[in-house]
């Protein structure tokens, strides 16, 4: 009885299942205990960015009045100095990640070919290489090629060190896609370009959103490796930007704090933007 | 058509090889490839090589490097400090591992069953968020959480009335180590939170209406279907975790710098010490290489572990 | 016949010194060529724009005397590791900035692979300090001879100038000191001083010593360390120098890393010595009186978080914070100093306090290899001898209020207030950790003093593992320095 109830139209069926695992509330409250466990070290970010170094040493968790603005104002011309730098490498090495990430996911996804798995396996591998061991290496080959303190300098292993996981991503992506489009297109004259960039890469653009995203974070924490290859520090990106308020003994921590804040806030607009194509990247199913 | 998209699209490529090898040059996927392993070769495959080559070396940075064998070997193998910080990686990667992932599941589980897709949507990008807060802002507010006197938990202990278990969380050599791992709790904010979400979502809905009509409790549920689900999924976010595991440094040389006596000390922080500050470059090139070994052992078992019994994929 | 030849010759010399005076003046005037300068704090725009501006406009007198010459001056990174990468990054490509900054006791082991040795050029005179000024006829006579001794490399040689130094001194919080009765003026002996502090500690409950201790790298307990060192070695000073030290209008200073070496392989210096009982012992009273969580710690400013909230007493801090301390600091506040040592405290006390002050500061400049590659040399000791009078660098000092100028004829300002005491004292007989042997040795030594605190290890057993420090670390700096006197 109750089993001929339930064949009765998918849709009610939805509802009711809803309905009957329902109760969301346990749920709902301990994931509000997370959310305020995990958003305690940013509420004291902002809160802390207010401060004066007074306030700051004397109370570090609690907010403090007078509210120091101004703090903001004294933050911005460096901070965004290196923003408009970091859009500079970031922009570049996105178009390039996605691009060389999407033809090769594309390669290893579609065709079979002799060393298929070798090639993988050696891309993988650079994955588990510290990037810290690599640096003065790098640097020493950047230098003797003389693009010590340009943009390539940057943005080039900064390329490099992405698109292994970007090809990954991006093969996992494309081995969703169903042959039957490639094949009909194939019977049409298609050259094996045309297929990519028709097919493909239009179908990819949840994918590539998500490495896109990915791949900003990257830029925008990475410390290292701009330090050493820029000279001028009227290059810096943002990483090393935020630092400007610390000296050798004193730091400014407002101005510190509203600058990390400052600078978080163009990821947040991008991320807000673009977190339902974020997710659809995934929808794939992202998996080994 | 649509049921058959379904089909075609799981894991491995159903190609029809007898129609494509007529059709495509075989050289036409290696020319896709080119870009990227020019790219590679240039900034990852020599600068490897390189470092490896100086293992080999006594090299300082500066001057030239002169080639003294397995020494930079030998000596890594007596010093007491790189040994600790081996076993200080391992049981950090483990133990931090284990809790993102199910941390990761936990929190995709709560969200999943939620029954309002607004607020499923809500929650999501509110644990999304964090991820653009640059990391070095968070370890030091982290060590202010740990802090002795004025610190978060020791204040909170406090509160509550727990004065007896204030304790030198960063300070002390028992629980230095412990208090690194716990940085970034409840460690739900993470990209592996993402990818179990969305792969959770990706299940197809028949199995879970299934499940109900047959009367499964949610907690059966999740074990005997969600779980296996996501196996791959879960897989991937393992070993993203180990291999980031395995190479920090950055929150130990924020927050502890290595101490105190060496209790979160980890070969990545030695590594850069070696070089940076003691100049000793073919040493740590030779940390390097061995902790590129750790972790791609590592990252091979787990591989095996989950092909051994892997039904869904074609290799 | 003879009158006429030196007639002629009388007349040829006088053309030849009008010329060659011509010559020099032109040659001075045609120092050309870019130079990249890092002053460090004294140029940081966004933070600092008031001292970064006295940087530019120094910059750009310089430039308006030499025409052909292009200053860059490069801003301060912050310190720490990433200044360190920043540093060794660009020394292994030849690419640093040409007149360069480094904390002094990192230059024992870069030494000449990266910088240029300056004991000639501290020999010539400075055009730009005025005559009757010390150092217009022997740059080196700038600056006082406790400076040049410590900063004075473990191969002898010197790689920087040092323009400013840091006096360090006890911050004490009036308030609570009051509370407990405690006044510094009392303190004449160490065992005072401990009786205080255990005063302090009972009736008020705060922590009364603000400090903390690093296993790698520095932490202001090695100026205790340093202290106490001094402390227990101090009857012994005569026999630890070396002849080429000596100065004999000096009778008291700082052991350079070849002498330290030397003692620990003749035996002279032991760690298994009984004396570093006391040493053992001055040394945990001292961190009996440190916050809980000590070891803990990582930077100076968070010990500023606990002594503004009034959770320590006091706070061993350095002539950096005396103008934001001023600003800041929201209680009463005093600076006072570590007490004598006598000989009831340890048998070799010398009946002194010491202070710790040194170059740890900004005005550490030293040139580049690099740009001696490059055939700037002249153009940076030209530039940097520019920067170092008195007349120029006082200007610097004066707006930055953080550092003691150490030129010879340059006013130190408010900076100093508090301090003048302090200065009198005699110098400390070692220097930090770091720079007593090697930088692995130092951190080696703390390394086994913090398994002593945390009581990993008894007197005994540390005893014998500071000794192998010492060792290993004598025979890594000889193996280094190749010092003549070194065993084969």
């Amino acid at each position: 009885m109750s089993q001929s109830k339930a064949l009765i139209g998918s849709t009610i069926r939805v509802r009711r299942q809803a309905k009957s695992w329902q109760n969301d509330v346990p749920f709902t409250v301990i994931l509000i205990l997370l959310a305020i466990v995990t958003y305690v070290p940013f509420a004291s970010v902002i809160v802390n960015s207010f401060k004066d170094n007074q306030q700051f040493f004397t109370q570090f968790w609690l907010p403090t009045l007078p509210l120091h603005l101004e703090n903001y104002a004294t933050a911005w011309p460096p901070i965004w100095r290196s923003i408009q730098n970091t859009l500079i490498y970031a922009v570049p090495t996105l178009i390039l990640v996605l691009t060389i990430s999407g033809l090769s996911g594309y390669a290893f996804a579609r065709y079979r070919f002799r060393g298929r798995e070798v090639l993988f396996f050696l891309m993988l591998i650079l994955i588990m290489l510290p990037g810290i061991l690599l640096v003065i290496p790098m640097f020493t080959l950047i230098v003797s090629i003389g693009w010590i303190n340009t943009v390539q300098s940057v943005v080039l292993p900064f390329t490099a060190v992405q698109i292994s996981f970007g090809m990954f991503l991006m093969r996992t992506f494309f081995e969703t896609l169903p042959t039957e489009y490639f094949e009909a297109a194939r019977l049409d004259g298609a050259s094996e370009l045309q297929l990519f960039y028709r097919i493909a890469l239009p179908l990819a653009a949840p994918a590539f959103s998500t490495l896109a995203i990915l791949n900003l974070l990257f830029v925008w924490n990475d410390i290292i490796w701009p330090l050493i290859v820029l000279l001028d520090s009227s290059k810096h990106p943002i990483s090393i930007g935020v630092l400007s308020f610390s000296g050798q003994y004193t730091t400014d921590y407002g101005p510190l704090f509203a600058g990390y804040v400052l600078a978080s806030l163009p990821l947040l607009i991008v991320f807000a933007f673009t977190a339902r194509r974020f997710m659809a990247g995934l929808q794939g199913g992202l998996s080994i | 058509m649509a049921a058959d998209t379904v089909q075609t699209s799981a894991r491995g490529v159903r190609a029809s090889r007898q129609s494509r090898s007529q059709l495509v040059p075989t050289y036409v996927p290696y020319l896709f490839l080119i870009p990227a392993f020019a790219l590679l070769f240039v900034f990852r495959y020599i600068p490897a090589g390189s470092a490896i080559y100086h293992s080999f070396t006594d090299w300082d940075g500066t001057s030239a490097a002169n080639f003294v064998g397995l020494q930079q070997y030998q000596l890594l193998f007596k010093d007491q400090v790189f040994i600790r910080s081996l076993q200080n990686i391992v049981i950090y990667t483990v133990i931090r591992t284990v809790l993102v992932t199910v941390m990761a599941f936990i929190a995709a589980e709560l969200i999943y069953n939620l029954r309002s897709m607004t607020a499923r949507s809500f929650w999501r990008i509110l644990f999304t968020l964090p991820l653009v807060i640059p990391t070095t802002i968070v370890f030091l507010v982290w060590k202010q959480i740990f802090a002795g006197r004025a610190g978060l938990v020791n204040e909170f202990l406090k509160s509550i009335g727990m004065a007896s278990a204030v304790h030198p969380w960063l300070g002390s050599p028992d629980t230095a180590l412990g208090a690194v791992i716990l940085v970034g709790f409840p460690l739900v904010s993470s990209f592996g939170f993402l990818v179990l979400l969305s792969a959770l979502q990706n299940m197809p809905s028949e199995v879970n209406d299934a499940a109900l009509i047959d009367g499964c409790t949610r907690l059966r549920r999740i074990f005997a279907i969600d779980l296996p689900a996501v196996r791959g999924p879960l897989a991937l976010v393992v070993i993203l975790s180990i291999n980031a595991g395995l190479q920090e440094f950055a929150p130990m040389l924020i927050m502890t710098n290595g101490g105190p006596v060496n209790t979160t000390q980890s070969p990545g922080l030695y590594l850069y010490q070696s070089a940076i500050t003691y100049g000793k470059f073919g040493y740590a090139t030779a940390i390097g290489t061995v902790l590129m070994m750790l972790t791609l052992t590592f990252s091979i078992v787990i591989l095996r572990a989950r092909y051994r019994r892997a039904h869904d994929v074609a290799i | 016949m003879s009158i006429s030849l030196v007639r002629r010759l009388t007349l040829l010399c006088i053309l030849f010194a009008i010329v060659s005076g011509f010559v020099s003046v032109t040659s001075a005037q045609e120092l050309s060529g870019e130079l990249t300068v890092y002053l460090q704090e004294y140029y940081q725009p966004d933070r600092n724009p008031e001292v970064s501006a006295v940087s530019e406009a120094l910059a750009q007198e310089y430039m308006d005397m030499h025409p052909g010459v292009t200053i860059t001056l490069v801003p301060l990174i912050p310190a720490g590791q990433d200044a360190e990468t920043f540093l060794a990054a660009r020394m292994a490509a030849g690419e640093s900035p040409d007149i360069m900054w480094q904390q002094f006791y990192s230059r024992n082991t870069r030494a000449d692979d990266w910088w240029v040795p300056l004991n000639d050029i501290l020999e010539m005179p400075n055009p730009y300090i005025a005559e009757g000024t010390p150092g217009s006829e022997r740059w080196a006579d700038s600056f006082p001879d406790f400076v040049m001794g410590q900063t004075r490399a473990a191969d002898g040689n010197w790689y920087q100038v040092s323009l400013d130094w840091v006096e360090t001194g006890l911050y004490y919080n009036k308030d609570l000191f009051a509370q407990a009765g405690v006044d510094p003026a009392n303190w004449t002996s160490w065992g005072a001083f401990v009786t205080d502090m255990q005063t302090l500690k009972d009736t008020t409950g705060v922590d009364p010593m603000g400090m903390y201790m690093q296993q790698t790298g520095w932490s202001n307990w090695v100026w205790a360390d340093d202290i106490f060192m001094t402390v227990v070695w101090g009857d012994m000073a005569d026999e630890l120098y070396m002849e080429k030290y000596n100065d004999p209008s000096i009778p008291w200073r700082q052991l350079n890393p070849e002498e330290i070496a030397k003692a620990i392989i003749d035996g002279t210096l032991n760690a298994e010595d009984p004396r570093m009982d006391d040493y053992l012992r001055i040394s945990k009273e001292f961190i009996s009186f440190f916050p809980i969580d000590y070891t803990g710690i990582t930077t100076l400013d968070q010990l500023n978080t606990l002594f503004f909230s009034g959770q320590v007493a006091s706070t061993w801090n350095g002539t950096w914070v005396a103008k934001p301390f001023s600003n800041e600091v929201p209680f009463d506040y005093g600076i006072t100093y570590l007490p004598p040592f006598t000989t009831a405290d340890a048998p070799g006390a010398q009946d002194t306090a010491y202070r710790v002050g040194g170059p740890s500061s900004a005005g550490q400049y030293g040139i580049a290899q690099s740009a001696a590659a490059n055939g700037k040399l002249d153009l940076a000791v030209d530039f940097l001898m520019f920067v170092a009078a008195p007349q120029n660098f006082e200007r610097l000092v004066t707006e930055h209020g953080g550092y003691i100028p150490m030129v010879a004829g340059a006013s130190a300002g408010e900076v100093m207030d508090g301090f003048n005491d302090i200065a009198a004292l005699p110098e400390r007989l070692f220097t930090d950790p770091q720079g007593r042997l090697t930088l692995e040795s130092g951190d080696a030594w703390q390394a086994v003093m913090q398994a002593y605190f945390l009581g990993q290890a008894d007197e005994a057993t540390t005893k014998a593992a500071l000794q192998q420090v010492w060792l290993d670390g004598a025979a890594a700096l000889c193996a280094e320095q190749g010092y003549d006197w070194c065993p084969a």
